[in-house]
């Protein structure tokens, strides 16, 4: 079954907030968590998606959209995809969880690369200030990590 | 949802489960990893799991022994069962290929899915060892070699599951190849740039999935393309020594560019034939004395490409010729939408970035009436030096282009600083805004271009 946007009808969608949301299927089935579903003929009813909230799911299928439309070209895509995640940290971890939930490989993949690029050169200290994560460990213990894998810190 | 003050001070990246904090870490060099293991307890060991080795941005010096113990120690570490890519690029000399290939048996005996192996070196092109012809490369789906000796052994049943590889500064021979192409049943792409030790290479399966095919080598060699499937076809190279066995229906891009060597037109004309359905085609020089010869002198006109939508022209316009060319025969396209011309003598890949500068917009009046381009939607000009052909070919362009919106005229900043400093862009824009234009709301944008 071809699933071109001609032929597409909608799809009902609804987030773990009770919002629903009217996609279409040829934007839907990037999710391929939502293809299978379609596939198997369990895609009638509003589909509930306990993990995404109603935001977080208007953010992914506007993504969706913007993928499925065949007339974007590579160029253009890569433009808006830089665009799509300039966001705060909160969104792009509801983003992430989403994509993965969702099992959007391309969706996944961009906002990976995104936050390898917030780390990517950065001394731990500032990795930790970036994302607020706490040090937890003992000044020894952080010394015998440092040493045992020194080759790296050089 | 918590508010923006809450939002700052959460620790969101710790919160994400394995699987994805490895697919963070996988695209980051293995030192940049590594060294997230002094975060947190909870980062602590997160990137010997991650699948990915990537050793390929360090360009390592392995003839120091601390550099070979590193890589030693970090696979020493790596936990991931599988990889899903090992990335290694190195300065090596004979001696520490023993090193080399003990790594490259890690990666394999670890289901490496994309291998990189670039190497830096005068003296030799490294072997690869045996285990990457072995039972293990199944799992292989890309590879990218760079300075290694690619032969098939015998009995090379081909990786089952490569899906593209790039061979570049590489050995091979033809039967290696060859027998890329026709034992690799998924192989979609095949990139060979500045590889030696090839003379007659034939691609040819019936069956092949190749759809991207790139070959730019230096030297006589002769190719022979016989893949059905191709989308698109890139050669640089001697353009006499180009031949297809069968006709291919898919092809929509050709790149066909003539590097050395006298040519023939007839033949030339004749291989255009057989790509004369693509979308796109990219051509130098050689392009408009063939079309000169065979058509534009004799009074004929080329008829052939009725499907070409981008028109693709790389080379400065050194006669009248090709001004007169390039026009009739983007008239000569019913279909032609876009033409891209980059006047650089030398050619590299695409065209970069353009930086807008002014923008000029049309008044709304179209002052000529002789619109025979009725597609020609953008025309995109790199490194123009307001040469008088140059002017020429643009004058004409405006004229003929009915339905223009945007003519994108960009300088190239390397010329506009040294040797051609004498190109001032406002004097050709004063001039360029007195062309008459066929298409009434044309913008045109000025700018500098960079790469």
């Amino acid at each position: 079954m071809s699933l071109s946007p001609s032929t597409s009808k909608m799809l009902s969608l609804k987030s773990s907030d009770g919002k629903v949301l009217e996609v279409e299927e040829h934007v839907a089935v990037l999710c391929e968590t939502i293809k299978s579903l379609v596939e198997d003929g369990c895609a009638d009813s509003p589909i509930p998606l306990a993990n995404v909230d109603g935001a977080t799911l208007g953010n992914v299928m506007e993504w969706c959209k913007k993928h499925a439309d065949q007339k974007a070209s590579a160029d253009d895509l890569e433009d808006w995809d830089a665009e799509f995640v300039e966001r705060d940290q909160g969104e792009l971890y509801h983003l992430i969880m989403a994509a993965n939930y969702l099992n959007i490989k391309g969706l996944l993949d961009l906002i990976c690369q995104k936050v390898a690029d917030m780390i990517k050169g950065k001394h731990p200290e500032k990795i930790r200030e970036i994302f607020n994560i706490e040090n937890d460990f003992t000044p020894e213990q952080q010394e015998q990590i440092r040493k045992d894998n020194s080759w790296a810190f050089e | 949802m918590s508010s923006t003050t809450e939002e700052e001070q959460v620790d969101r990246i710790s919160a994400l489960p394995d699987e994805i904090l490895h697919g963070i870490l996988s695209s980051l060099s293995i030192d940049c990893a590594v060294r997230t293991s002094v975060l947190s307890n909870r980062w602590r060991d997160v990137w010997e799991f991650t699948p990915a080795l990537n050793f390929g941005s360090l360009l390592l010096p392995l003839s120091k022994p601390e550099t070979r113990n590193f890589v030693n120690r970090i696979l020493c570490l790596c936990r991931s069962p599988v990889l899903r890519s090992f990335a290694l690029s190195c300065n090596v000399s004979k001696s520490y290929i023993p090193d080399v290939h003990k790594w490259v048996d890690f990666a394999m005996t670890r289901k490496v899915r994309c291998l990189a192996l670039g190497f830096e070196s005068l003296q030799v092109v490294v072997e690869l060892p045996p285990s990457v012809y072995g039972a293990q490369s199944q799992y292989i789906t890309c590879m990218i070699l760079g300075r290694v000796n690619f032969i098939t052994p015998s009995g090379f049943n081909g990786f089952a599951n490569l899906s593209s590889i790039k061979l570049y500064d590489s050995k091979l021979t033809d039967a290696s190849v060859g027998s890329l192409v026709s034992n690799c049943s998924r192989l979609n792409s095949l990139i060979i740039k500045s590889c030696q030790g090839l003379v007659h290479v034939k691609i040819s399966a019936p069956q092949s999935q190749l759809r991207e095919f790139i070959f730019r080598c230096k030297g006589r060699v002769r190719l022979e393309i016989g893949v059905p499937n191709l989308v698109l076809l890139d050669y640089w190279g001697g353009l006499m020594l180009l031949s297809f066995m069968n006709y291919l229906p898919r092809l929509v891009e050709a790149k066909l560019f003539h590097r050395w060597g006298i040519y023939d037109t007839t033949f030339l004309r004749s291989l255009m034939h057989e790509v004369a359905h693509v979308k796109i085609l990219r051509v130098n020089s050689w392009f408009s004395k063939m079309m000169a010869k065979e058509f534009y002198r004799k009074r004929s006109r080329c008829t052939m490409f009725q499907n070409l939508e981008k028109f693709c022209w790389y080379g400065p316009l050194k006669t009248e010729c090709d001004i007169v060319t390039l026009l009739d025969f983007s008239r000569d396209c019913p279909s032609l939408e876009k033409i891209e011309i980059d006047f650089r003598e030398v050619l590299l890949d695409g065209f970069g970035e353009i930086e807008c500068g002014v923008v000029e917009v049309g008044d709304g009046e179209a002052r000529v009436d002789a619109g025979f381009l009725r597609k020609l939607r953008t025309i995109k000009v790199v490194s123009f030096s307001g040469s008088k052909n140059e002017m020429e070919l643009i004058k004409h362009l405006l004229q003929m282009a009915q339905v223009l919106e945007t003519l994108y005229l960009t300088f190239w900043k390397c010329q506009c600083g040294s040797s051609r400093n004498h190109m001032r862009p406002e004097l050709f824009r004063g001039q360029i805004s007195l062309f008459p234009r066929a298409s009434p709301h044309a913008q045109i944008l000025y700018g500098l271009y960079r790469r």
